[in-house]
């Protein structure tokens, strides 16, 4: 697994040269560094740390997490610039949230798990940072799941979600609400149950629009819009989208070659060394070096699901599962978003994007993994 | 389970990405690949350089200039437009020579702006420039004349320049992707740009003259029009003053007068009515006693003159006697003067291939009814003379003078090399009435009482006395003037015709007082020449 994920991240640093060395020399001084960490994890970390390290955690992370709302820098309240580089203190949410499901099971400590999400969630939503805060959104829900939570609370967003999304076409929403009952009706839910969930559906379908027309900024209806038609806003919103598709598609089978792909070379893919970097690999190595970095992903999480479903310890399972998720997060998030997909939030692709913070949080999760996988034969 | 169901979710998230990024990679490879070339190239198109224009002695027409152009990478690089206006004096995308070798010899520091040669049309004659090689716009594109016509011909084939450039329109190097050009064909016309040349100094006291001067085989040797413009002016732009002058109600020096004005024919006109009626059997050869004056029941028809006796419609084409005309057209009445008018397919459509020319225009029975109520033989006598509402074009007027020297056959015009001429037009007329109406032409200008005798008596004096010139006046009345159209048309040498001219000179009075002379200095510029 270090292996697949040395490669993943020796792939984006070559990747990284190409648009500037400078930056490449800087990912390598952080794998050491993210290596360095890994190496001390392995030697001496022990699980049983955890308890005592977790209440100082969880002080730091949302007092960081506040800091950089009250102090922005470069008038993005993201990071906190120390000089040689910039900490970005969400990045400290992936570390929290498995240990919170290592020590308190979400289904047993449901409310607990839920604040640290939600606080997490909410200031980090409002630096604004849109990916990271879905991202802790996502973990969390799919942690719910996972531990067994009550299904009803775990459809009862998901639909209302759906709702709003379908509140503008009456043919997808009526269909909404014959899914819904039919769902509800197959998990044999109580009468009142299922009034809750149509008289909840039926107002946010009727509130909604209001709330679009009235209540958003232009620059955030533009978004959403441009998620939805990318062809109509080539040179505005949707730009990334398109360039991006333009990057991977011209890739073709076997790429234009290292170094090669004029579409980052020449500044037409932004962010091309950041969250667009998939698509700058799918241009410079094509089909066959993207099927190499998809599989390399698909390696990591399979190994981490084994583990998982090897695991003796259910505390050890919780928390392997909470660091699967970060990293099928960003995966999902990441490529889904390059090809256009999704939306485009703005999320690292673990392990190959340039980026100090986040690459060694995730060789600090993976190497926790391995410790955590030391135990694991059940 | 639970596991199973989330890892199944990226596991099904990586089927389905690697099943987009097939299609977008492998299937659809090419497309983006275009697109992202579309990104990475500015594309221009690069102007051939135009056909070139020559006259039959090759001299040159209509050529290439010389000029540069800026093509604009970066509209928003406000330090480079500065740079550039420093080094030409103002900012502009659109180089004289000069501006064009300052900025080419710097061409590597320019980051926004690529420096063309570009080739725009001259005219060397500039005014002089006979009005059917008509112009082309700015743009590049054929307007008028020649330049229309042939326009598919002459324009090449346009070439491409692509330019690398980076995100922000930036030119990263100089390897740019370039397909030529292809040089448009040269045309070369049967024109005589020196007659022209000619026509226009001995023309110059007058306002507006028309001129036709062809062989008889069809070559137009020139197609002369006064008041003109100046070509070049299209390409360069106009002062408001020259946008004014061209534009003008009255002059209209935009139109081409020998293929696109319309005048009476007036007296020249009698050479087919000559021919029609002794097509339709009305006896030629009687003679009458001219007062001047016609009555046709309560009308009265005048003639400009009184010419006493007049022998035959020989003698009355010789002195130009309307009342022998009117007795005629009275004799064959209007119903038969258009079904015989009409044999001689004047007026069946356009003699040239140019979109400007107009057709001439002769009204028929159902005009007459439609316009006025009625027709009768008045109509008849009117026409019979060219006047009324008969409108010839100068070309439709040499056709018809070429028609009566080639014995029937029109000497369908041809303006440049290896164009087609598919029509072949003869006048239905027996060639007995070609030989009458060709001596009566021959009296006009060598007979006793000829109307053009002047040509005669100048050759002679000039010492061309052994060539005999035929031809017809005319003096067209029009509303436009108290004076009339002076008109006269000729071909020559009679005994074996080569050439045919044909003048009109607007309000400038009897045919012999302007159209004559100058005819006449045009056969002998041809018998210098051509002889």
């Amino acid at each position: 697994m270090v292996i697949a994920a040395l490669l993943l991240t020796l792939i984006g640093i070559a990747e990284i040269y190409t648009i500037s060395p400078a930056l490449a020399y800087k990912q390598m001084v952080f794998l050491v560094v993210a290596l360095f960490i890994g190496y001390l994890i392995k030697r001496f970390f022990d699980f049983s740390y955890v308890r005592t390290i977790y209440t100082p955690l969880l002080v730091i992370t949302f007092a960081l997490l506040i800091l950089v709302l009250l102090f922005p820098s470069h008038g993005v309240r993201r990071w906190i610039d120390l000089g040689f580089f910039r900490f970005q203190p969400s990045e400290l949410t992936k570390l929290l949230l498995p240990f919170t499901f290592y020590l308190y099971d979400p289904w047993m400590y449901m409310w607990r798990n839920f604040l640290v999400g939600a606080a997490a969630f909410f200031l980090i939503l409002i630096e604004p940072d849109l990916g990271t805060a879905v991202s802790v959104a996502f973990v969390m829900y799919m942690m719910f799941f996972y531990s067994g939570v009550n299904i009803f609370l775990l459809l009862y967003p998901l639909f209302m979600g759906f709702a709003v999304l379908f509140s503008f076409n009456i043919k997808l929403f009526v269909l909404l609400i014959v899914v819904m009952m039919l769902t509800l009706y197959r998990l044999r839910a109580r009468w009142y149950i299922t009034v809750l969930f149509l008289v909840s559906a039926l107002f946010l379908g009727m509130i909604t629009p209001v709330i679009w027309n009235t209540a958003l900024k232009p620059y955030q209806r533009a978004r959403i819009l441009a998620f939805l038609n990318p062809g109509k806003y080539r040179k505005s919103h949707a730009y990334q989208l398109y360039q991006a598709r333009v990057a991977i598609g011209r890739g073709e089978i076997l790429g234009e070659g290292w170094n090669k792909g004029t579409q980052k070379k020449y500044g037409f893919l932004p962010e091309a060394h950041t969250d667009f970097i998939f698509s700058s690999i799918a241009e410079d190595f094509g089909f066959v070096g993207v099927l190499v970095v998809l599989s390399l992903y698909l390696y990591i999480l399979l190994y981490l699901f084994r583990g998982i479903m090897r695991h003796r310890y259910e505390d050890h399972r919780r928390f392997l599962m909470g660091v699967l998720l970060f990293y099928g997060y960003s995966f999902l998030i990441n490529v889904g978003m390059n090809l256009g997909l999704l939306p485009t939030k703005g999320y690292p692709l673990s392990f190959v994007s340039y980026g100090g913070s986040h690459l060694i949080m995730d060789y600090i999760l993976l190497f926790l993994a391995l410790k955590s996988l030391e135990k694991a034969e059940r | 389970m639970r596991e199973k169901v989330i890892f199944s979710l990226f596991a099904i998230a990586y089927l389905i990405f690697i099943g987009v990024l097939f299609k977008m990679q492998v299937l659809e490879g090419k497309k983006y690949e275009a697109m992202a070339m579309d990104n990475r190239y500015v594309t221009f198109p690069i102007n051939p350089i135009r056909g070139n224009i020559y006259d039959r002695n090759g001299k040159l027409l209509a050529t290439s200039g010389f000029r540069g152009r800026l093509l604009v990478i970066n509209k928003r690089d406000k330090e480079e437009k500065k740079y550039i206006a420093s080094l030409i004096g103002r900012y502009t995308t659109s180089l004289s020579p000069r501006s064009y070798y300052v900025l080419s010899a710097r061409e590597d520091i320019l980051e926004s702006h690529v420096v063309v040669r570009e080739f725009v049309r001259h005219y060397p004659f500039g005014d002089k420039t006979p009005h059917i090689i008509g112009y082309v716009d700015a743009e590049g594109k054929g307007r008028a004349g020649l330049e229309r016509l042939l326009d598919s011909l002459l324009v090449g084939k346009a070439g491409t320049l692509m330019v690398p450039v980076d995100a922000r329109m930036r030119i990263t190097d100089r390897n740019f992707r370039m397909v030529s050009p292809s040089k448009g064909v040269d045309i070369r016309t049967t024109l005589d740009i020196d007659l022209h040349a000619f026509v226009d100094s001995i023309t110059s006291g007058f306002e507006k003259v028309a001129v036709v001067v062809m062989t008889t085989d069809g070559e137009v040797l020139d197609i002369y029009s006064r008041p003109s413009f100046d070509p070049n002016l299209f390409v360069t732009g106009f002062t408001t003053a020259q946008w004014r002058y061209v534009n003008d109600a009255t002059l209209k020096p935009l139109m081409n007068r020998a293929i696109a004005g319309r005048y009476p024919p007036g007296s020249t006109f009698k050479i087919l009515t000559s021919l029609a009626a002794i097509d339709a059997g009305i006896p030629w050869w009687k003679s009458i006693y001219c007062r001047g004056i016609f009555y046709l029941g309560r009308w009265a028809f005048r003639d400009w003159d009184v010419h006493h006796h007049v022998g035959s419609v020989v003698e009355a084409l010789e002195t130009s006697c309307d009342v022998y005309y009117y007795e005629l057209a009275a004799q064959m009445g209007l119903v038969k003067l258009l079904q015989e008018l009409r044999k001689s397919h004047l007026f069946d459509g356009k003699f040239t291939p140019f979109r400007e020319e107009i057709r001439s225009f002769i009204p028929d029975t159902a005009w007459y009814r439609k316009r006025y109520g009625f027709y009768s033989t008045g109509n008849a006598v009117n026409l019979s003379i060219g006047q009324g509402e008969i409108l010839m074009t100068p070309i439709a007027i040499a056709m018809m003078t070429g028609a009566v020297a080639n014995g029937g056959r029109m000497p369908f015009p041809r303006f440049y090399e290896g164009q087609v001429i598919s029509d072949t037009l003869v006048m239905e007329y027996p060639d007995s009435a070609f030989d009458i109406v060709k001596r009566a032409m021959y009296l006009v200008v060598n007979g006793e009482r000829g109307t053009a005798k002047y040509i005669r008596w100048r050759l002679e004096m000039d010492g061309f006395g052994e060539v005999k010139v035929a031809g017809k006046t005319g003096s067209a009345e029009n509303p436009h003037s108290h004076k009339t159209h002076s008109l006269f048309t000729a071909f020559f040498p009679y005994e074996n015709p080569r050439f045919v001219i044909t003048v009109v000179v607007e309000s400038a009075g009897h045919g012999s007082e302007a159209a004559v002379p100058i005819t006449l200095e045009i056969i002998e510029w041809l018998l210098r020449h051509y002889f």
